[in-house]
């Protein structure tokens, strides 16, 4: 036997680290003397301690190096050595945690078995776990799957890390015997895995198992028994649950299981060839294998209703009960969310919960849905057989709308309603949400609510203008630029105009900067959105062309208004000022930038001035937003009355001007970070950055001497619905974030 | 330039070797007359289109007109802002002309088809050069053809505005209209100055945003020969009981008004004399539910009415020799329509639409009578007085006055180029842009 003696050391922080020894350990033997051990490091803070002795029993107190100041308690595995010497009868592995501060060596230890202090001196050279194994088994024989058990089963106690857990399941690989495999296995939606095969000794119902994925982690396998007829000896199939303790599973990492029997651990493999089965597809496995499967009540109930689970399939609609749901919208919130929009009939309140679940999560949303009136829906079941009696024909609240943050469809997974009924059973209603929240799907959903009603009102400031909070719309992105005869470098203004899907509004708001010759001459800067881009860039052309007009047509990616627009268009020029000009505001005579510009240079260019702008039929629309001094709210003032009362006004101080048509300093504008990208209308958005730029110390001038013109799109109709909506939900979100500013301004 | 004749284009929406309108007639008459009263030489742009064939490389053509005349091809047109998206051609073929012509008077007599933009065209191309616009009718106020007759009806509109329009087209909404108007009206500006035939048309458009000041109220001249003879009565007994329709017969020429109210005058008063006499056509292109109409009153006059279909404004004299009276019902305003100057050329007095052009032109009672607009009713009462007054015929007759004919209609025209050349020289014309 070799002198040299086993090296541990252990450091200040608590951590320890093997000093390997510089001989192989390949002839180490388990020593017999009863004087001196082997030592096995696992990870920093524990060690195996390998050796014989008359008697042990476990825990046992030890002192480390003999010090009293280093007392630990170590659980002992132990088996009989048959034909040994009565001082040398046991066998046995301490399992020694070392719960130190300081830097240690250790080199011997005193285990204390019945009021005996026994002294072992390590052996200096220490002996990686896998070489132990060999050893013990060599000396334990039979015993050593009871050993191994012992020291896994202390291994996973207490505090666990990966190398404790590694060595652990080292353990039970180096002695647990295979005992089948899994062949099925599928992620369930409820979070558990499905599996499937056969095995000899897998105990039925629950039971603690450990997995081997991504290292080992223990987990509740809750299973059946299957008669099977392709199997020999006393083999059976199996359908189980898995549940992590912990972390999530991820199917495609699944090594092996671990689980233990009377007879000591066993392993299920994962099957090389093994299936995996959808989401979806896996109550239908469980169904269809569910009437040959044997095992507890709670099991079988357990399985049961994992088969009852969501397969893909709408089963509200198949319910017997008077209960019927429908979608019209479900978006996933570009930032965040899921909003969910439609109805559910339920007239005898069978339903008891609404689950909306997606990726693997899922939130109740029946308890803060907005409910919102659906007559139709009444209406379309009134002569419904299965309704029939139950439908209060005055009562209409049957749509929905929940915005649920923190839930997303991603990774394809499904996304869906979970019903619970009468406490007893399960219905689904699969869902397919959209990614993007166009303006327009936007509408529709915001069309269906009223903002007169109270129902209206909670679904802004529960979900709509939640989600438009959380709504991330990438800033708008220049795509493609084309210049017609254009160039700003010797002009300190530019024009930047702001277009949306409308070629016509484009073409006739440069004819008639055309007819303006001091228009003409300066740089213009159109910006359209990516869509419109093909169509418009040849009308551009065509009027820069006849009219001489200086255009850079800009196509940028998400851009939904002038905002937007004018966002992109502000890095296509280098012009120090700008005239902002949405392209349906159009000029009532000539000579209106100069005049912007005359009253922009005698503030030093620290302001931003908007005109006057009337609606077409000569009423104000805007004229300064001004603060009320009694409701302490910003008011557009003097909006819908005739142009004539704002005739001989002179230029003042507003609190916000508008962008519609304003001439501001392209660095004031960029200071701000560009438009606020959580409201619908170009109305808040411009009297946000107003107000960002009041605050940085450009205040907003109205200039009545200038009037400009523009008439509303969408009049009338749906579109009138829309802007009143949309207005309270800019509204609601304006005020989140101003209301504090506003309350304390002065007027 | 008042040393030499002045140089003058005129622009027309139409030639009338091709399409026999009011306002293409109105135009050739001011360049033929233009060359003949002399100190004025002028030259005929007209605009064609589809279906007539044009040239593969240049939009100008001549189909063997006369010699002073263009034809100019325009097809690429938008109807709801009477623009021409072809203003390349605008550029290349039909400022080549304008600019080798180099006249001192650009006079466009419409520009339908041609597009707004030509005017702008020829302000940049020739910044000194006077710009006249005539005006025949409201196309550049009402979308509705001009007509300024609400849509699904009859009614008359007294006012556009963006939303009234959006009220007779709902599926364009305010805001287009506003940019029609805008558009229209600053591309007008353009132009030095407008002509128009009736006063009732300069109120209109000055009501709508054009200045007063830029408006002359010129009539249309004549050019016919001499009057033809009043209809030689068969005996001392005879009545003047021959009525004629001049025109197209569509729904707002009021042809339906006036075949209603002939069906039911009384056979007493019509007697085997009478007769309604109708010349135009174009009654298979207009709307199943109009022609249906028009068959079935048609049906119910019997032998009181006949067609004698569409005619050539050559023919007009022989056709007034077999009339005594000229009804025009239009249930639109009408601006100057020339079988009134026609009508009153060969001394036949008019029953006429009591509104627009028409009551201006003809004063009720002294050359015409007026019945109440769209009323068969009123119009019966006017006819039957017709046929029943013996010296009403007479004494209106004696009420008419002579209307101008060509030459003088462009010695007017001549004398207001003139001023507004003279004026237009004292303007900068670094102005030139400015709408």
């Amino acid at each position: 036997m070799t002198s040299i003696h086993a090296l541990v050391e252990a450091r200040h922080s608590g951590t320890t680290e093997l000093v390997a020894a510089n001989s192989p350990t390949d002839h180490l033997t388990l020593p017999l003397d009863g004087e001196t051990a082997l030592a096995a490091p696992i990870g920093d803070d524990l060690v195996l301690i390998c050796g014989v002795a008359a008697s042990m029993s476990s825990p046992a107190p030890v002192l480390l190096n003999g010090d009293p100041t280093l007392a630990m308690t170590a659980t002992v595995a132990t088996w009989r050595r048959h034909g040994a010497p009565p001082e040398a009868a046991i066998g046995f592995v301490a399992i020694v945690p070392l719960k130190i501060a300081g830097r240690l060596r250790l080199r011997s230890i005193v285990l204390r078995c019945d009021g005996q202090p026994v002294r072992y001196t390590l052996v200096k050279r220490a002996v990686p776990l896998t070489k132990l194994m060999p050893i013990l088994s060599q000396d334990a024989g039979e015993h050593i799957a009871d050993v191994a058990d012992t020291m896994a089963q202390a291994l996973m106690k207490g505090r666990s890390n990966t190398a404790r857990v590694a060595a652990a399941m080292s353990l039970l690989a180096a002695t647990a015997r295979n005992d089948g495999y899994v062949e099925v296995m599928g992620p369930a939606d409820s979070g558990e895995i499905f599996l499937q095969g056969w095995s000899n000794a897998l105990p039925v119902d629950q039971s603690r198992v450990f997995v081997a994925h991504d290292g080992y982690h223990a987990a509740e396998l809750t299973a059946a028994t299957v008669a099977r007829d392709d199997l020999g000896g006393g083999a059976q199939g199996f359908v189980g649950l898995l549940a992590a303790a912990d972390v999530p599973f991820d199917i495609e990492r699944l090594k092996h299981l671990f689980f233990r029997t009377a007879e000591g651990w066993r392993t299920l493999e994962i099957y090389q060839r093994r299936v995996l089965l959808a989401s979806t597809d896996v109550p239908a496995h469980i169904r269809d294998v569910l009437p040959r499967a044997s095992a507890g009540t709670e099991t079988l109930q357990l399985l049961r209703r994992a088969g009852e689970r969501f397969d893909g399939r709408d089963t509200v609609s198949l319910l017997d009960k008077p209960i019927r749901l429908g979608m019209d919208l479900v978006v996933d919130v570009p930032g965040g969310g899921l909003l969910v929009s439609g109805w559910m009939l339920d007239p005898e309140g069978s339903v008891d919960s609404v689950i909306l679940r997606a990726s693997g999560g899922g939130a109740p949303v029946h308890a803060s849905w907005t409910r919102l009136p659906r007559p139709d829906v009444t209406a379309a079941f009134e002569q419904n057989d299965l309704f029939a009696g139950c439908i209060d024909p005055r009562r209409h609240d049957h749509g929905f709308l929940a915005f649920v943050p923190g839930l997303s469809s991603a990774d394809d997974e499904p996304v869906y309603f979970e019903l619970s009924v009468e406490s007893n059973a399960l219905a689904f209603y699969p869902l397919k949400p959209v990614r993007a929240l166009s303006r327009r799907a936007l509408e529709r959903l915001v069309s269906t609510l009223d903002p007169r009603m109270s129902g209206g009102v909670k679904a802004i400031e529960r979900h709509i203008g939640p989600m438009m909070q959380a709504l991330d719309h990438p800033a708008p992105r220049i795509v493609e630029m084309r210049d017609f005869e254009f160039d700003d470098s010797a002009s300190r203004t530019a024009l930047v105009m702001g277009a949306g899907l409308d070629t016509e509004e484009v073409s006739v708001a440069l004819s008639l900067l055309a007819l303006d010759p001091e228009v003409a001459d300066m740089p213009i800067v159109v910006c359209v959105p990516i869509a419109t881009f093909g169509d418009i860039a040849s009308e551009v052309q065509r009027l820069s062309a006849f009219y001489g007009l200086s255009v850079r047509l800009i196509a940028a990616d998400g851009v939904q208004d002038a905002c937007d627009a004018f966002e992109a268009a502000i890095g296509g020029t280098k012009a120090e000022t700008l005239v902002l000009l949405e392209s349906g505001v159009l000029p009532r005579q000539p000579g209106w930038v100069a005049r912007m510009q005359r009253a922009y240079n005698a503030r030093g260019g620290k302001v931003l001035i908007s005109p006057t702008i009337v609606f077409e039929d000569d009423s104000i629309r805007f004229a300064g937003t001004w603060l009320d001094d009694t409701e302490r709210l910003l008011v557009d003032r003097f909006i819908g009355y005739p142009r004539d009362v704002v005739r001989g006004a002179e230029a003042m101080e507003v609190i916000a001007g508008t962008t519609a048509c304003c001439i501001v300093s392209r660095a004031a504008l960029a200071s701000t970070g560009g438009f606020g990208r959580t409201y619908l209308g170009v109305a808040e958005k411009g009297r946000d950055l107003c107000l960002k730029l009041k605050l940085a110390g450009i205040p907003s001038l109205w200039l009545p001497e200038v009037e400009m013109v523009a008439a509303d799109e969408d009049h009338g109709g749906s579109g009138l619905a829309w802007r009143r909506l949309a207005q309270r939900i800019d509204r609601w979100s304006f005020n989140r974030r101003w209301s504090l500013l506003v309350a304390n301004m002065r007027g | 330039m008042t040393n030499r004749s002045l140089r003058v284009l005129v622009v027309s929406h139409g030639h009338p070797s091709f399409s026999l309108g009011g306002g293409e007639i109105a135009s050739y008459n001011l360049h033929k007359g233009l060359n003949r009263i002399g100190d004025a030489e002028s030259r005929f742009l007209a605009r064609v289109g589809h279906p007539v064939v044009r040239h593969g490389g240049t939009a100008l053509l001549s189909l063997r007109q006369k010699h002073g005349e263009i034809l100019y091809h325009a097809d690429e047109y938008d109807h709801f802002l009477l623009s021409n998206h072809n203003t390349d051609e605008i550029e290349r073929d039909f400022l080549r002309v304008v600019r080798e012509l180099k006249p001192d008077v650009v006079h466009f007599h419409h520009f339908i088809g041609l597009g707004l933009e030509c005017l702008y065209a020829v302000r940049r191309a020739l910044p000194e050069v006077v710009i006249v616009v005539t005006f025949h009718e409201f196309l550049s106020i009402c979308h509705h053809h001009g007509q300024m007759v609400k849509t699904g009806s009859t009614k008359l509109c007294h006012r556009s505005s963006p939303a009234d329009c959006n009220a007779c087209f709902p599926e364009i909404s305010p805001a287009r209209f506003l940019r029609r108007e805008y558009f229209v009206r600053s591309l007008l500006q353009v132009a030095d100055h407008f002509v128009s035939p009736s006063q009732f048309l300069v109120d209109r458009y000055v009501d709508w945003g054009l200045p007063a000041e830029k408006f002359t109220v010129i009539e249309n001249g004549l050019d016919i020969s001499a009057p033809v003879e009043p209809r030689p009565l068969p005996d001392a007994k005879g009545r003047r009981a021959r009525f004629a329709y001049f025109g197209q017969i569509t729904a707002f020429k009021g042809v339906d008004v006036l075949l209603d109210a002939v069906a039911r005058i009384p056979e007493s008063v019509w007697g085997d004399d009478a007769q309604l006499m109708i010349f135009g056509g174009n009654l298979e292109r207009q709307p199943s539910a109009f022609q249906e109409k028009i068959k079935a009153l048609v049906e119910r006059a019997g032998t009181r009415v006949r067609f004698y279909g569409a005619y050539q404004n050559s023919e007009m004299p022989r056709l007034m020799k077999s009339i005594d009276w000229t009804i025009i019902p239009s249930i639109w305003w009408e601006n100057s329509p020339i079988v009134i100057q026609e009508s009153f050329f060969h001394g036949r007095p008019l029953i006429c639409s009591n509104v627009g052009g028409m009551a201006e032109k003809i004063t009720d009672g002294v050359d015409g009578l007026h019945f109440r607009v769209g009323s068969s009713e009123d119009l019966i009462d006017r006819m039957v007085e017709a046929l029943t007054d013996a010296t009403l015929w007479d004494r209106l007759r004696a009420g008419i006055r002579r209307p101008i004919d060509i030459d003088e209609c462009a010695s007017v025209h001549r004398d207001l180029y003139r001023d507004l050349a003279s004026h237009r020289a004292e303007i900068d014309p670094a102005a030139i842009r400015t709408a």
